[in-house]
């Protein structure tokens, strides 16, 4: 029994309204540390959405046979050999990124977004469910940092560039404040984030 | 106590099993991506060598070349790889990279030599050093220039005939004992080249 209302219900709720970087405030370190450019946001989002929704897959594949005493070691291990497949992976197919994002890819094994997910949901929860669970946290995920990213680098650079091309340019006259790309930035940003994201969603509870 | 000794091989199974399928799935990533990460390092370095090795690499190939590495390392433990600069069949330059250890951590620099042994070009690949104060030395040219023309003989020593970036005083003595490294490292080439 595949319940498709409840598959996009797991999926919507990542997105905004249990956003885990906005509303669930988990997993800020590395948001913070890597939204100084849109381009990190999309490699750092897409690396943790892939190590979330594998993870969860597994996880959730073989949760009948995890004894509840030793899960959380067994997550760990799980988290980990995915983190490691994205690292040699991204080191030998995109080593320029490798270096800008450094550190960050093998944090991924200690963000909570995702030991929390796989504790908390595909635990507990049908592969199916898991999975769409991993695809909106994931996306959610995403989305801040890229927000994030996106703010920061226009307001911090003047402009924002992705892949070596620039998708958007304030004009000449908009002096560069370079306390966007430097960390009170970042708090700045993401408050804003937070507030406007809390208002949206409560207006549409209301 | 039955049921204890029970539930402890149980745990004891399943996390040996959880490893073993971890650890196999990661040997095999590493073994697909490992040829493929050499190369990109390579591809850098040799990069790198034909931007500290500027105007002699022209119709030139870069080759590794292991064996002087082996000969260098053993007077210069810093050395970590050799790159000839062959025309003519003539080595005509010296790309040498060695690390350094710097304020946050072990830089990696590609220090350029030609034939006479003279310094033609230095480049820091990698670094983890300060954001606005000690990483100048990677962009400072003023700082980096310095070097140019230096060889074995010289003294290469910050406050001798080096002059530090302010306030990127730690850094600058790493960069300068790199170059260091790589005099010595050539010098060891040499003397290995002609012993052989």
């Amino acid at each position: 029994m595949v319940d498709l209302k409840r598959i996009g219900h797991e999926f919507y709720k990542g997105l905004f309204r249990e956003n885990v970087v906005l509303v669930s405030l988990i997993g800020l370190c590395s948001v913070l540390a890597v939204s100084s450019r849109f381009e990190n946001g999309i490699y750092l989002g897409v690396a943790a959405t892939f190590v979330l929704i594998f993870s969860e897959l597994l996880v959730s594949a073989i949760r009948k046979l995890i004894p509840k005493e030793i899960r959380i070691p067994i997550f760990i291990v799980v988290i980990a050999s995915f983190v490691t497949i994205v690292d040699l992976t991204m080191q030998a197919y995109s080593p320029s990124m490798y270096k800008v994002l450094g550190i960050w890819i093998p944090l991924i094994v200690v963000n909570c977004m995702i030991l929390g997910r796989v504790e908390v949901f595909a635990y507990r929860e049908p592969i199916i469910y898991s999975i769409s669970d991993a695809l909106g946290m994931g996306t959610g995920y995403t989305l801040a940092l890229l927000i994030m990213g996106f703010v920061r680098e226009l307001l911090g650079s003047g402009k924002v560039m992705a892949f070596g091309r620039t998708i958007i340019s304030l004009p000449s006259a908009y002096e560069p404040a370079s306390v966007f790309i430097l960390f009170p930035g970042a708090f700045l940003t993401f408050a804003f984030l937070i507030a406007i994201n809390r208002w949206l969603t409560s207006r549409g509870e209301r | 106590m039955n049921s204890i000794a029970k539930k402890i091989i149980t745990y004891a199974i399943t996390l040996t099993a959880v490893t073993s399928i971890a650890s196999g799935s990661l040997a095999y990533t590493y073994s697909i991506t490992k040829d493929r990460i050499e190369k990109m390092k390579i591809a850098e370095q040799v990069n790198a060598v034909k931007e500290v090795c500027n105007g002699e690499t022209e119709g030139s190939n870069i080759s590794k070349d292991d064996g002087a590495l082996k000969i260098a390392s053993k007077y210069e433990e810093e050395a970590k790889a050799v790159y000839r600069v062959n025309r003519d069949g003539k080595t005509v330059a010296y790309g040498i990279l060695v690390t350094s250890r710097g304020y946050g951590g072990p830089m990696n620099i590609m220090v350029g030599i030609d034939a006479q042994g003279k310094v033609i070009g230095v480049k820091v690949i990698e670094q983890k050093e300060t954001p606005g104060l000690g990483d100048k030395v990677t962009a400072s040219n003023e700082f980096l220039k310095q070097f140019l023309g230096k060889s074995v003989d010289d003294a290469v020593e910050v406050k001798k005939d080096i002059q530090a970036v302010s306030g990127a005083t730690i850094s600058s003595k790493a960069v300068t004992r790199g170059v260091r490294s790589a005099l010595n490292a050539f010098k060891a080439i040499k003397k290995g080249g002609q012993d052989g």
